[in-house]
């Protein structure tokens, strides 16, 4: 009878939208007193910095597994992004580094960027609408082959991760653009007030967004019901091709923002800047628990599996463990997370039977 | 002449987790007899023929074969001593040709070699094709086929193995009248080649018509077993219900307007459907009768606005629609309750409320957002309206509901946008006989409030017992309109038949 009871805690506990979040906890708990360094102020800094610019991505992601589909594009997204927040802010660009870039002398200029003349306020926020309008515009573009051609997802973003990844290089002749205006940087690392860390505050605001959207209003719905079963859902008359463009404009749109919270952190327009993130994104993502298979999923667990994937990442970190390691543990983790989804699925289905 | 007992359960019982689907169940099965098994949905047929078939062990009770103890642990010691089950969702790669499927258990290969023996299993199969009467090469895909030539080559396919009993669960569900009878022949043929069947099926008639003996199950435990001369269809269904359903269909009180809904003109669709004409007035149940392939459910799709037509003219409430635009219509007032559930008509892993309501988001919703109060009682609204038998709405998921209680769900979620014109397409497919029953109470009373039905549908009792008109669809042409007084079986037939009959 106890044995019985302790395995239906387990379940529980197990299909629980809480589970990662305890999972996090228990994980840093335990490396903690493995090595109690993780508790220290600067670990703990370092482990909240670093979620929120992967937050605004995942969250995009979050939408697009939603629907079933796949968004490959985003780390182009932010390296494009960037790219373009150097072009338009970037200070002084040297001939003998940019030269050679096609938009050399009449984007580009020796004397900055495009808004660099402007006052600085003003030029950081029509940066920053431009930007935005970038991303969103890609995810568009994605949604619409997606939709209106019937394109694989997985193939459409990959070629389009391609394709902007190399524009974005192409573009600045892979060079950084630096000596961005200082109120740009300070969207990335600056404190408002002295003490709310901006990157928190946007990405806050943005998961309330989108919990929302999901949560509360029809469009969220639609999303769910594309993703759980196209076909009724068009017999239902949700405009399917319409929800699919928008939900991988989100994804854009996130991904932009997750590229201007980089960009200023690093206070400069980097072409490589999102090279490497998609493990991240995707992984901290399904680690959240949201099925690959479309239809489950808030946007609050983003937030659980991008706070777990800190945490881990953090400690491998601390540990000096090598970074070919580091990133085979991260690869057994995603992996884990994937077969917990299949488990949670079977369990859940096993328990409506 | 001596009878042979071929397979006998006794007292045989098996439960889930405490809950019995089969309590303790006996039946004996003699060589060269047709067993009719019938049962609602969830009765335990399924249950009985898996532990015949050594799916599921049996809690309790035994079973023997050939009057030798038969303990079946794995389907292929079913198989092994001869009992062979042709299942109701055909297990065919429909990718692969009529050779790889028939010898899918078990490649011939050439002697000595790892090459499978094509020359020897052609022949083979031939010879078994022609035993069920099939003329195609056996090297023909098997998507080529018809369901029809698709369910004959499971037959073949089972009597390679030289079965002792053949087990058919609901073989007739997707195939024509003729191939009905073609089914039937050889049916009879196994039975006098000395084959012992067991034949499950809703539709009495059949069963009446092909079986020796009848075993009737309820709830998990036989309620009659006798020769199949000693039950009328009456005493079927009621053995099976338990109570006696003297009106299946509920009594007619039409209110017809003469305000035309619905008007389509010379419709068509190369290759789907040619010059469709047709008109339903308000308070209307027009029923669309054809057989397998007849285009029935394709016009149901281009009259929805799913799928594309090349010329004609839909005419709803005066107003010309679009081509292919199912928005338009629902706005309109249009509903479409769709041939399969599971496939176009729910969302199975959402609850309840979230499929009722999501056709009716738009009035559930202020400025984009969902008024969940609202949205919570349209659901319990509709689950009390329509009997739909589950526990709270906004946490029970549909995939956890009878096939009767999801068609209810689908009804309900068109139902809840108030639609004035409601096309159902075969609203009682796979439904048990109570739950029948009551989608026709439903539809009638939504046609007595002035809505508009258009009932298309294979069976033509449900037709018959429901339409004030039929349109006869054959070859995507209307061949035939049936009136009120004219309806009857053998006119519906005819002009089902009438191509063909006239070639």
């Amino acid at each position: 009878m106890k044995a019985n009871s302790s395995k239906q805690i387990f379940v529980k506990l197990l299909t629980s939208e809480f589970f990662i979040l305890i999972m996090s906890a228990v994980y840093y708990v335990v490396i903690g007193i493995i090595s109690p360094r993780m508790f220290s102020g600067n670990m703990i800094n370092n482990i909240f910095q670093n979620m929120w610019p992967l937050l605004a991505g995942c969250l995009g992601q979050t939408f697009v597994l939603l629907l079933g589909g796949i968004d490959l594009s985003q780390t182009s997204v932010i390296s494009l992004c960037s790219v373009v927040s150097g072009i338009l802010l970037g200070g002084k660009f040297q001939e003998l580094k940019f030269g050679t870039s096609p938009l050399w002398g009449n984007l580009i200029k020796e004397s900055g960027g495009v808004f660099s003349g402007l006052p600085e306020i003003t030029g950081t926020v029509l940066a920053i609408v431009v930007v935005l309008l970038v991303g969103t515009l890609i995810g568009c573009i994605n949604g619409l082959f997606i939709a209106k051609l019937n394109m694989p997802p997985f193939m459409t973003t990959l070629i389009s991760q391609m394709l902007w990844a190399a524009i974005a290089l192409w573009l600045v002749s892979s060079q950084n653009c630096t000596g961005l205006n200082p109120s740009f940087n300070f969207l990335g690392k600056g404190k408002l007030g002295g003490f709310i860390y901006m990157p928190f505050l946007i990405v806050i605001i943005l998961l309330i967004i989108c919990e929302m959207l999901l949560s509360k209003t029809v469009f969220g719905k639609w999303i769910y019901c594309v993703g759980s079963n196209s076909r009724a859902a068009v017999v239902s008359g949700i405009p399917k091709n319409l929800v699919i463009v928008c939900v991988y404009s989100i994804s854009g749109f996130c991904a932009a923002v997750a590229s201007v919270l980089y960009t200023g952190r690093q206070m400069m327009g980097r072409p490589t800047i999102g090279d490497g993130m998609l493990n991240d994104i995707l992984g901290a993502t399904v680690i959240g628990g949201v099925s690959m298979y479309g239809g489950k999923g808030k946007a609050v667990w983003a937030l659980y599996g991008v706070l777990f994937y800190c945490i881990m990442t953090t400690s491998m970190n601390m540990l000096h463990l090598n970074s070919f390691l580091t990133q085979a543990v991260k690869g057994c983790i995603i992996l884990l997370a994937v077969s917990l989804d299949v488990v949670r699925t079977s369990i859940q289905q096993r328990m409506t039977k | 002449m001596a009878e042979e007992q071929v397979l006998r359960l006794e007292h045989v019982s098996k439960d889930f987790f405490g809950i019995y689907a089969i309590t303790d169940v006996s039946l004996e099965l003699n060589k060269g007899e047709i067993l009719g098994l019938i049962g609602e949905n969830g009765a335990g047929k399924s249950t009985m023929m898996n532990i015949v078939c050594g799916v599921l062990p049996p809690t309790s009770g035994s079973l023997f074969f050939e009057g030798k103890p038969y303990e079946p642990k794995k389907p292929s010691d079913a198989e092994a001593v001869g009992i062979s089950f042709i299942h109701q969702e055909l297990n065919l790669f429909n990718n692969l040709n009529v050779i790889d499927n028939m010898f899918i258990n078990g490649f011939r290969h050439i002697k000595g070699l790892p090459l499978n023996n094509n020359k020897e299993m052609a022949e083979i199969a031939k010879s078994a094709l022609a035993q069920v009467g099939l003329d195609i090469s056996p090297y023909t895909k098997v998507e080529k086929l018809s369901m029809g030539e698709r369910q004959l080559i499971e037959i073949a396919k089972s009597i390679l193995g030289d079965p002792k009993v053949i087990i058919f669960d609901e073989p007739t569900t997707s195939l024509t009248n003729k191939e009905t009878e073609k089914l039937f022949a050889i049916i009879e043929k196994l039975k006098a080649e000395g084959k012992s069947i067991i034949y499950i099926s809703h539709i009495l008639e059949d069963v009446q018509r092909l079986t020796d003996k009848i075993a009737v199950l309820r709830d998990g435990v036989i309620t009659a077993t006798g020769k199949t001369e000693e039950f009328t269809i009456d005493r079927m269904i009621s053995n099976m219900v338990g109570r006696s359903i003297t009106q299946m269909y509920p009594p007619r009180i039409e209110n017809i307007s003469d305000e035309i809904l619905l008007s389509v003109k010379n419709l068509s669709q190369p290759g789907v459907v040619k010059d469709i004409n047709l008109e339903l007035r308000k308070g209307e149940i027009l029923g669309i009768y054809g057989l397998m392939g007849a285009g029935r459910s394709e016009l149901a799709n281009i009259l929805f606005g799913l799928d594309e037509y090349e010329s004609g003219q839909i005419i709803f409430k005066g107003k010309v629609l679009e081509k292919k635009n199912p928005i338009e219509r629902i706005k309109a007032g249009m509903g479409y309750v769709t041939e399969n559930r599971k496939e176009e008509g729910l969302f199975l892993e959402f609850p309840v409320a979230e499929n009722i309501n999501i056709t009716s988001l738009r009035s559930l919703s202020k400025k984009g957002i969902v008024n969940k109060k609202e949205a919570l009682k349209n659901a319990q609204d509709s689950k009390k309206m329509f009997g739909i038998k589950c526990e709270a709405v906004n946490k029970h998921l549909v995939k956890g509901l009878s096939g009767g209680n999801q068609q209810k769900v689908v009804i309900a979620k068109w139902v809840s946008t108030r639609p004035e014109l409601l096309i159902v397409d075969e609203p009682t497919r796979g439904i048990d006989v109570g739950a029948k029953s009551e989608v026709y109470n439903i539809l009638n009373e939504l046609a007595r409030a002035g809505t508009g039905i258009l009932m298309v549908s294979s069976e033509m009792e449900e037709l018959i017992g429901n339409c004030s008109r039929i349109i006869v669809m054959n070859k995507g042409m209307i061949t035939g309109e049936l009136n009120n007084q004219e309806i009857c079986t053998e006119s519906l037939l005819h002009a089902a038949f009438i191509d063909t009959a006239g070639m």
